[in-house]
């Protein structure tokens, strides 16, 4: 179930609500109906895959249970590792198997071997990446002993499938939310509410009103890649990081809304990526739940910076590689990867070695070049489709004339310039303080109305593929 | 004057409390809501709903095809469903080959569902049988993903007889309409039409008294040699690129309709005729490089063959323009062909057998 569907705005979300708060007075029925309808939503798009959510629910709370009595450290080791290969494994089968297929075959190809393997056709399911890292997260810290195991099979399974953030996150870490679960209001909390509210229109607006306006212009214009010249490579790699950013972003505030209408505070998720004034403070601002998700349980366990600066750089690379193969099971995406541990090493190396004071609006033109440069990698969807891009936005494909002219006038391109703007100068969604009046209750609502009556076009998040 | 408005500035400035915030949200959205499915259900501009207070802007075929069905005063001996693809198969013509009169009940959209309906609405209608009944059959129109056409739910004189093809999730579909932009847009353009000054109402097509359609507009413009085929094409890419991305299987449900409709067919002795409907080549290419048309087609072809050889239908697929020695350029567009075209197929699926006698008799 998208969030930008009938169903959800006229159905799902009232009822649940409205059920969510007339059950306060029992805490367990209340997180069984919260499981019930976030199985329902998640079953929506494919109820089979609601048995692979089960199965990381099952599996991680009774390897907590399992790493919380075991009292020796190989044991909790042991029990780790039944988590890490089950996650992992549901991981790398739905989402990897058919890549490496792919590029064995390639290789042997190129060898003239021929091809060896079956290529699997497996369909990926939505928000696999997202719940199984959460899933990890939780037994890597009760290993840890950074958190106690959670209160019942109910309390954890309301955590991993919470309907506002299953999909596309942000990446909910046990310990943020565990407190919270255990002491869920029993009363509105208007002012809360009142915020949830807020988040979600301003979020329903970001993906309705921007990204999807941007993509009328990037989506035909990427379809034929070996078509882009130069004005239209801009326009398309413009407006395709105008959508990526709307779109997550929209995503996050939504879920972020959502939860606290319904009484769960969920971290910030984007701080303004694009004011960004070097890649390092990008990756501070952008997707910052799974930054800290790769920082925490992967940079810093293979070293971090405590063994010298060469080491350091080593292991940024080797976390955005992987960064960069979470997100797509592609080459692109590990080029993508690579390019931007490249990027941070550079930034590294400049903050060590030259450390010259650069203007702000310097800083923030050089990263979000270098930002969108990779942006193209992001979307291309292979290796040939890249090249043409980037062949295109440096001339070699010619400057044309009567498309250029159309592309620049379009609504889509005015719009990506407008936001692009807005990024670069607006405050973001969570310093911005809304007054509670009826000036901007009209405002909210005249946005959300204008939002469902655009529900008629459907258009998923650009991160569910993810 | 001055004094008023620095007074509603002053009220809408004014703090509330979050929780009156919260229900002042809520209510300005309701009845924002409310307001614009109100007026989308009272000007029903696409015909799905009941009330027909206005003239939909779009031409609602099958009331239409009713009125004209229920204005036969003798039962054509066969019928001619499908979708817009089939509706310029000519009675007249298959009259010549057959010695059978026909009506043309093709309707925009049609689907399996919609033949189910109309097979016994006709048997309603006429207390019996036709005696043949030539079926086309669009890939398309068996995807899953694609609820029943709206107008097929709002023609009660159909419906009644495919009400189980419906579920609750079509109702909720078109319900959900109420609230769609395009239909508002649609509305505010009923309404200009009817009270604005000047009324303008171009008619751009419209069926004979047999059922057949006439591209009043398009046509017009063909023999002017001002018609914009290539973005008709285009139209069409866009239209089912995004269909075919997302279909895999050819629908259970609709096959379960097509297999009733047969079934119903042979039970009472009349003869089939399905076939599968033709696209332009140049669609059909840009469709087999960009999705997975031609493997759907595969599966979905595979399934009627099936069905026709178990109620002794005859089938052809006249999926490519060279299935039957067609015209690419008689097409109004990448889906629609015209007279020599469906004459052609005509001939193909009715061939003569010898000197003066025909297939069907």
């Amino acid at each position: 179930m998208l969030f930008n569907s009938y169903i959800f705005m006229l159905l799902f979300l009232p009822i649940v609500l409205a059920a969510w708060w007339s059950l306060a007075r029992w805490s367990q029925i209340r997180l069984g109906f919260l499981v019930a309808s976030s199985y329902l939503f998640y079953g929506w798009w494919h109820w089979e895959f609601t048995l692979l959510l089960l199965a990381s629910t099952l599996i991680d709370y009774y390897v907590g249970l399992g790493i919380h009595a075991s009292q020796s450290k190989r044991a909790k080791g042991l029990w780790l590792s039944v988590s890490l290969i089950s996650n992992l494994g549901m991981l790398g089968y739905f989402k990897y198997c058919g890549f490496f297929a792919q590029s064995i075959n390639g290789l042997l190809d190129a060898f003239r071997f021929g091809t060896l393997l079956n290529v699997p056709e497996i369909i990926l399911p939505v928000g696999i990446s997202f719940y199984t890292f959460q899933t990890l997260t939780y037994s890597i810290d009760l290993y840890r002993g950074d958190v106690k195991p959670a209160r019942s099979l109910m309390h954890f399974a309301a955590y991993v499938s919470m309907f506002p953030q299953l999909i596309a996150g942000p990446i909910v870490r046990y310990s943020d939310v565990e407190t919270q679960m255990q002491e869920l209001g029993t009363q509105p909390n208007w002012a809360e509410i009142s915020r949830g509210v807020w988040f979600f229109i301003v979020g329903m607006s970001q993906k309705i009103l921007i990204a999807d306006t941007v993509a009328k212009l990037a989506g035909p214009l990427l379809a034929q890649p070996e078509q882009l010249q130069f004005i239209s490579g801009w326009a398309a790699l413009i407006a395709y990081s105008m959508q990526l950013y709307f779109d997550f972003a929209g995503y996050s505030n939504m879920a972020i809304g959502l939860g606290l209408m319904m009484g769960f505070s969920f971290p910030q998720n984007f701080d303004s990526p694009y004011q960004a004034t070097s890649i390092q403070s990008f990756w501070r601002r952008w997707h910052m739940t799974l930054s800290s998700f790769l920082r925490d349980y992967l940079y810093i366990p293979i070293g971090g910076n405590r063994y010298g600066k060469l080491l350091s750089y080593r292991n940024l690379l080797v976390v955005m590689l992987l960064g960069g193969f979470w997100h797509g099971a592609g080459w692109t995406f590990i080029l993508w990867g690579l390019m931007h541990g490249c990027l941070l090493v550079g930034n590294g190396l400049y903050r060590d070695y030259i450390n010259i004071p650069i203007p702000k609006i310097v800083g923030v033109a050089v990263t979000f070049f270098f930002v969108m440069m990779g942006w193209l990698l992001f979307r291309s969807v292979d290796l040939q489709m890249a090249q043409h891009w980037y062949a295109a936005i440096f001339g070699l494909q010619g400057i044309e004339a009567d498309l250029g002219r159309s592309v620049l006038k379009s609504t889509g391109f005015l719009v990506a310039i407008a936001s692009l703007f807005f990024c670069w100068s607006a405050p973001n969604t969570w310093k911005f303080k809304p007054r509670w009046s009826l000036g901007t209750a009209i405002a909210l609502s005249a946005l959300l109305v204008v939002c469902i009556l655009r529900f008629d076009a459907e258009s998923p998040f650009l991160y569910f593929q993810f | 004057m001055q004094s008023l408005i620095q007074s509603v500035l002053d009220k809408l400035r004014n703090p509330m409390s979050p929780k009156h915030f919260c229900l002042s949200v809520a209510s300005f959205v309701c009845i924002s809501l409310l307001c614009v499915s109100t007026l989308n259900w009272i000007v029903n501009p696409y015909g799905q709903y009941s009330p027909n207070c206005l003239r939909p802007i779009v031409q609602d075929s099958r009331s239409e095809k009713v009125e004209l069905f229920e204005r036969l005063e003798a039962a054509p001996q066969g019928l001619i469903l499908g979708s817009s693809r089939a509706l310029k198969f000519e009675p007249e013509y298959l009259e010549t080959r057959t010695s059978q009169t026909f009506f043309n009940f093709a309707v925009n959209h049609g689907r399996p569902e919609d033949f189910l309906a109309i097979v016994r609405y006709y048997r309603h209608r006429f207390g019996c049988f036709p005696k043949s009944v030539l079926i086309g059959v669009d890939i398309a129109s068996l995807n899953d993903s694609v609820p029943n056409d709206a107008r097929l739910c709002a023609e009660p004189r159909l419906y009644s007889f495919a009400r189980e093809t419906s579920s609750w999730s079509d109702d909720f579909e078109r319900f959900s309409q109420l609230f769609s932009y395009q239909q508002l847009i649609s509305s505010i353009k009923s309404l200009r039409n009817c009270i604005g000054p000047v009324q303008r109402t171009e008619i751009e097509q419209k069926f004979s008294s047999d059922g057949v359609i006439e591209y009043i507009k398009r046509q017009s413009e063909m023999q002017a040699g001002t018609y914009d085929f290539e973005s008709a094409l285009e139209f069409n890419e866009l239209e089912f690129r995004a269909v075919f991305n997302q279909f895999r299987e050819p629908s259970r449900r609709r096959l379960d309709y097509l297999r009733e409709t047969l079934r119903l067919c042979k039970a009472n002795d009349c003869q089939v005729y399905l076939f599968a409907t033709v696209s332009h080549p140049r669609l059909r290419e840009r469709l087999a490089s960009k999705t997975k048309f031609l493997e759907v087609e595969e599966k979905a072809l595979k399934a009627m063959t099936e069905l026709a050889m178990s109620f002794s239908a005859k089938f052809i697929d006249f999926g490519s323009v060279e299935s039957f020695a067609g015209d690419p350029d008689c097409f109004v567009d990448g889906i629609h062909p015209l007279e020599p075209n469906t004459r052609r197929m005509i001939d193909r699926l009715l061939p003569r057998t010898s000197e003066g006698s025909y297939a069907v008799q």
